[in-house]
């Protein structure tokens, strides 16, 4: 319940914060970041239904006509379900995740991205953004579920 | 033992595999069945939000009009009155109008013209990926806005002349307070269009933003085209009133210096249009809704 409600707040607060970046004209996957952080720090599988529902929702309030970011979102977590909650091996990885991630959430747009410079240089910044993003998301994101007691290593693996 | 193991794999690697399918279909069906009403509930939904964000944003931008100078300030209010002068001016003289017209059709026993109900709406919100082909802006079902009316946008004219309305798209999905507009490069969008100097009449359908242009199809063969003539909405549908500019033609974008028009099939002629509106900057727009 207590990860139902962390999970409920924190993509609420990150749609409405990705939205307006996007509104602004910045393309910062927030919503990624967090689901693919939680989705190996606290609970795979409420990941990805968060992600299916929290990127169809993200669809509706930019008036998509095809739900790109639900599905998107939904293949992200999906590894982490896949791999059982595994704690990513290393901060270089991290910093990998993170750089792939934009280019994983362009996919839908990737026509737009190759022929419009604007788009492509937009991309290339939330790359390095997102290879900051990403480390920062996963340490946040362990750090919090361990102090609310809803992380994946809490119980099994005692913890840190 | 070995074939046991492997059967194992391949079902694993079929359930593997499978899952995704199932959840894509799963979430292309939800999409599809309840896009409408789930689309109203979160456009409703995050409007206090993105709303909340734009108040911020206009305050921000009142504070930084006190950093200008007074005298930069009086000229910019002495310009605003000249164009309120001569836009009142020029409403005055289409009332004129209208009463003329309101007459000559009670004399000629026509029905009488129900006429437009302009709504004034900020664009709210704009996605990188699509943004010159659709936007959500401020207004909606609570403001008369209904799916298909037509959204026009302001060209201001160089050197303080009066500002003009260009057509910049329709409203194709609608909320109780705002609304999705997809613009003419939309391929979602089409309008009834007729030609200012030939007077032909065909269908105007968005091309995509990468193109940046629209095509106009079901031309009459035998009219001539020229580069940069004016696209008008012809007025077949009552939605869209008459004579209202959309952009102008322009090239074909298959090279350079072609002809604007190409034979459609050899029965009809296409043409493809440049926007008149600068959908990228687009920050206010009028929604004409019937009244």
């Amino acid at each position: 319940m207590f990860a139902f409600l962390y999970f409920t707040l924190w993509s609420m607060i990150l749609l409405i914060a990705e939205t307006l970046l996007r509104s602004a004209g910045l393309t910062v996957p927030l919503l990624a970041f967090f689901f693919v952080a939680a989705s190996f720090a606290v609970s795979p599988g409420m990941a990805l239904c968060f992600a299916l529902v929290f990127g169809v929702a993200r669809d509706f309030v930019m008036g998509s006509f095809m739900p790109w970011d639900g599905l998107v979102l939904a293949a992200l977590t999906l590894p982490a379900v896949f791999l059982h909650a595994k704690r990513p091996g290393s901060d270089a990885l991290e910093f990998l995740a993170g750089a792939m991630i934009p280019l994983v959430v362009a996919l839908p747009s990737a026509w737009t991205v190759m022929t419009t410079p604007e788009a492509f240089a937009s991309l290339l910044t939330s790359c390095l953004l997102g290879a900051i993003l990403l480390p920062v998301a996963f340490g946040l994101v362990s750090r919090s579920a361990d102090r609310l007691k809803i992380g994946v290593w809490n119980s099994a693996d005692g913890g840190e | 033992m070995a074939v046991f193991k492997k059967k194992v794999k391949v079902s694993r690697i079929v359930l593997f595999a499978a899952i995704p399918v199932v959840i894509a279909a799963l979430v292309l069906t939800g999409f599809f069945t309840f896009r409408r009403t789930l689309a109203r509930f979160s456009l409703d939904f995050y409007y206090p939000f993105y709303q909340a964000a734009k108040k911020v944003e206009l305050a921000g931008a009142r504070q930084a009009l006190a950093l200008q100078s007074r005298q930069d300030l009086a000229s910019a209010v002495e310009q605003l009155q000249r164009q309120n002068a001569l836009l009142a001016a020029q409403v005055q003289r289409l009332r004129e109008m209208e009463a003329d017209n309101e007459r000559l059709r009670q004399e000629l026993r026509m029905p009488r013209w129900s006429g437009y109900h302009e709504v004034y709406a900020e664009v709210i919100l704009r996605d990188p990926a699509t943004w010159s082909e659709q936007f959500v802006i401020s207004k909606g079902l609570n403001d008369g806005i209904e799916t298909g009316d037509p959204v026009l946008t302001f060209q201001f004219a160089p050197r303080g002349g009066t500002p003009s309305c260009v057509l910049a798209g329709r409203v194709v999905e609608i909320s109780s307070r705002t609304s999705v507009v997809a613009t003419v490069v939309n391929p979602a969008c089409q309008f009834s269009v007729s030609l200012a100097e030939s007077g032909a009449s065909g269908t105007l359908t968005g091309n995509g933003a990468d193109a940046g242009t629209a095509l106009i199809s079901r031309l009459p063969l035998k009219s001539k085209y020229g580069l940069g003539e004016m696209v008008l909405t012809s007025g077949y549908s009552e939605r869209t009133p008459q004579g209202i500019c959309i952009g102008f033609l322009t090239d074909a974008p298959m090279g350079a210096n072609r002809a604007a028009v190409v034979h459609d099939g050899g029965l009809f002629a296409e043409a493809w249009m440049k926007p008149a509106a600068s959908l990228d900057n687009i920050r206010f727009v009028v929604v004409l809704t019937g009244k």
